[in-house]
């Protein structure tokens, strides 16, 4: 079991205003395993979260809060030192909720993050991490026009950047006899 | 020309109910995002002062000008010109924002999507743009800019209509009135 805090930031071109990230919780589930036998510091992570993201966007007196949520689908390779582990690999996300009303016609319905980490102290029952997500994939979808109403171009913008921390809880081990 | 309307109450049927569903622009999210999903609603900048339009359950009425309470499209019965009427609010006070439009041959809801993907000048002569409210009393002063219908989806007796807009009227008691990034989104209503 994993859950924590995350910090988020946001990639974008366009957004009027002051623009700054909100701060995001997630809860999740993760499996590790190993496929080398002959290695035991390598393994695989597969990770399964909830997380929220958002921001606040301010002009003038005017602030406006977007959330969303994302369950995500986390595959990590994972190399181990004696306390301390360095992960890498991709998330595949989708989108679960967002504030407002049809947010479909903004939003894309799914993300792509590479993520970065590291985990301390995992060889003991409760651990802590922190995971680095980098958005690869623009998550807005709106048209630009010009003062008049000249459609400019369709435009795609908004990366999410999320910084994650919180404590991994080992519950079972299992192991291969073979 | 003949003053008497043929009436097309574009989506703007009290059957519409005109709630309006609000997304905000990612931009600049004090406007409605320009969508083609009949979300009924419309928005702009007025010398960068936030227009939008109001929800309402208005039934409308007809004044001998054929003015409605609401949101509304309507053709003259000669065929050339069509009124659009979009209701809103600037500054807290209730401001619509007119398009008097010469068009040629159009005295039906069917005749209407032609105007699909069309962009028609505002001249301030044959094609015009104004607002309207106890503020601003420019009914005669007339906007330079352009007006365009993007998506116009005729279907039997519905109609939905979604497009953008911007013009500058020049007037000598306001000043200039800067209308800019106009976006509206009415869809699916029944025409009288």
């Amino acid at each position: 079991m994993l859950g924590g805090f995350s910090k988020n930031m946001i990639k974008q071109q366009n957004l009027v205003g002051s623009v700054k990230g909100t701060p995001g919780i997630h809860l999740g589930a993760a499996m590790n395993f190993k496929p080398l036998r002959k290695s035991s510091k390598f393994s695989l992570e597969k990770q399964s979260a909830l997380i929220t993201r958002g921001y606040t966007q301010t002009i003038g007196s005017f602030k406006h809060e977007a959330s969303l949520a994302y369950i995500t689908s986390t595959l990590l390779a994972k190399y181990s030192f004696r306390f301390l582990s360095i992960q890498n690999g991709f998330s595949y996300e989708v989108l679960a909720d967002a504030s407002g009303p049809q947010f479909e016609a903004k939003y894309s319905e799914f993300d792509i993050s590479w993520i970065s980490g590291i985990n301390l102290f995992e060889n003991r029952r409760a651990g802590i991490y922190f995971h680095y997500f980098l958005g690869l994939k623009p998550v807005y979808n709106y048209y630009m026009f010009d003062k008049l109403g000249n459609f400019i171009e369709e435009i795609h913008d908004v990366k999410n950047r999320s910084l994650l921390f919180g404590i991994k809880v080992r519950i079972t081990e299992i192991y291969d006899e073979k | 020309m003949k003053n008497k309307a043929f009436l097309l109450a574009l989506s703007l049927s009290t059957a519409c109910n005109f709630t309006g569903v609000f997304v905000p622009d990612p931009i600049d999210p004090r406007l409605p995002m320009y969508t083609e999903t009949g979300n009924d609603v419309a928005g702009a900048f007025v010398n960068k002062i936030v227009w939008k339009s109001i929800a309402t359950s208005e039934t409308g009425f007809i004044s001998p000008g054929y003015d409605f309470g609401f949101p509304s499209i309507y053709f003259y019965d000669s065929g050339d010109r069509i009124k659009l009427k979009l209701t809103g609010k600037l500054s807290g006070v209730e401001t619509d924002l007119i398009f008097d439009i010469l068009t040629s041959n159009i005295s039906s809801p069917e005749d209407f999507a032609r105007l699909n993907d069309s962009k028609i000048i505002l001249d301030g002569v044959n094609n015009k743009g104004y607002l309207r409210s106890s503020r601003y009393q420019l009914n005669s002063s007339s906007g330079v800019g352009q007006i365009y219908f993007k998506k116009i989806n005729v279907s039997g007796q519905r109609i939905s209509i979604a497009g953008t807009f911007g013009f500058l009227v020049s007037d000598p008691i306001h000043g200039n009135l800067d209308v800019s990034y106009g976006r509206f989104d009415y869809g699916e209503c029944e025409v009288y």
